[in-house]
């Protein structure tokens, strides 16, 4: 059996096993949580808060970086959560459709503001160039890789968050930026070639930064 | 524009197995979204290769990740607060409010009290339904049923006790039931598993 085949395997057997059935337990949690709000149980909507909240944070920092906003955003998602509860009529996870309402609150923001949007169709981009003279340290690294996901598209950023840090499937990250499952593979495909480049830039110009110094 | 380029891409295998590779890496693909990827893998070294890549850059980019404080986040919920108590209450301090809720009060105790009088002078209405000549109105209990219970069910135990529905759902998702000619007991009815309550309405009603 081939080790990329073995890899896979492990993972399924040791990782996704346990993990579907944490999240499985969560949901529970969560939809309990949304059964109370829909009784105006305002302590069941505080602690369904205090779980999104650093999803949701993490979410639209990504997507949005405009500290302002990003609270304005996340609040008036989770007050749809709180008027419309009824809204959710549970076809879904409870996260996708409050990830779904966050995306569409988060692009209309970003359309307000009417920012520049990177088209990542166009494979040419700007190399960021070196960074500062000094080594990269883990703060100065995560900054950089906070620069290399800022220069993908919000479409295709919002595709790489939700599968690489709240662990979503594709189809239902289709569900929450409202497009065919065969869209968000496209967009995948394309984030992840740009993301391989511009982190084989940032290695390249960090050890050439590492080479100056010594 | 975009839609142009998901057609021609989809086409490529390596796009589309490229496409798929994050989520068949965390083992997220279901059974045919796995077999394709295998397969087109035992022939394609430079998927392996992007499949390699995937690891080291997948743990990467987790490195921006940053838990929030919890004071913010029980800032974001004191924000929270205050806006939902402005949204509660908008025109708490309208003067003219107490006026129309009591106002409203009164039109509401006149129309009840119309509406009883009506019950108990006229006989009660018949409403026919198209397929249905016979269907009473008369609700002499309240019942509901499990949210997970199929119409199938619920039917079925409607016709073993011979009752009809015959309004609803209300806010609270129970229904009126009528007992027809030769009913079973609401107690009988209380013991499907199927029904989560049962309750008589008013005194005339069997028991």
């Amino acid at each position: 059996m081939p080790s990329w085949l073995r890899g896979k395997e492990q993972r399924k057997e040791d990782v996704l096993a346990p993990g579907k059935a944490a999240a499985s337990s969560s949901e529970q949690i969560e939809l309990a949580l949304l059964a109370g709000i829909r009784k105006g149980r305002r302590q069941d909507f505080e602690s369904l808060y205090r779980i999104y909240y650093p999803r949701l944070q993490r979410f639209l920092a990504h997507q949005m970086r405009h500290a302002e906003l990003i609270d304005e955003v996340l609040n008036d998602t989770l007050m749809v959560v709180w008027q419309r509860a009824d809204s959710f009529e549970g076809g879904s996870k409870l996260s996708t459709w409050i990830f779904g309402i966050a995306y569409r609150k988060c692009m209309k923001a970003l359309s307000r503001l009417d920012l520049p949007q990177d088209d990542s169709e166009t494979e040419e981009q700007v190399d960021p160039g070196p960074g500062p003279e000094q080594q990269l340290g883990q703060r100065e690294l995560r900054i950089r890789l906070l620069e290399v996901l800022g220069q993908l598209s919000a479409e295709h950023r919002a595709v790489v968050e939700l599968c690489y840090f709240h662990d979503m499937a594709y189809a239902e990250i289709a569900q929450v930026v409202g497009c065919g499952a065969e869209t968000v593979k496209t967009r995948m495909f394309y984030a992840r070639r740009r993301l391989r480049g511009l982190l084989a830039d940032l290695a390249d110009s960090a050890g050439a930064q590492d080479g100056e110094s010594r | 524009m975009m839609n142009t380029v998901v057609s021609m891409e989809q086409d490529d295998p390596h796009s589309a197995v490229q496409g798929l590779l994050p989520w068949y890496a965390r083992g997220q693909l279901d059974e045919a979204d796995t077999r394709d990827v295998q397969e087109h893998l035992l022939q394609c070294a430079a998927c392996r290769a992007e499949l390699e890549a995937e690891g080291p850059m997948q743990a990467m980019l987790s490195l921006t990740a940053t838990a929030p404080e919890h004071a913010s986040v029980e800032a974001g919920l004191a924000r929270m607060r205050k806006h939902m108590k402005a949204q509660a209450s908008p025109v708490s301090r309208s003067r003219w409010l107490p006026w129309a809720l009591g106002l409203q009060g009164c039109a509401i105790a006149v129309l009840l009290t119309i509406v009883v009088v009506q019950m108990q002078v006229a006989p009660p209405a018949v409403y026919k339904g198209l397929a249905s000549g016979e269907q009473p109105a008369k609700a002499e209990a309240l019942i509901m049923f499990r949210a997970d219970a199929s119409e199938l069910s619920i039917r079925a135990v409607l016709q073993a006790h011979g009752a009809t529905l015959v309004g609803g759902p209300t806010e609270s998702g129970a229904y009126l039931l009528h007992l027809n000619a030769s009913p079973k007991t609401l107690d009988s009815l209380r013991a499907e598993s199927v029904v989560t309550l049962v309750e008589s309405l008013g005194p005339g009603a069997r028991r």
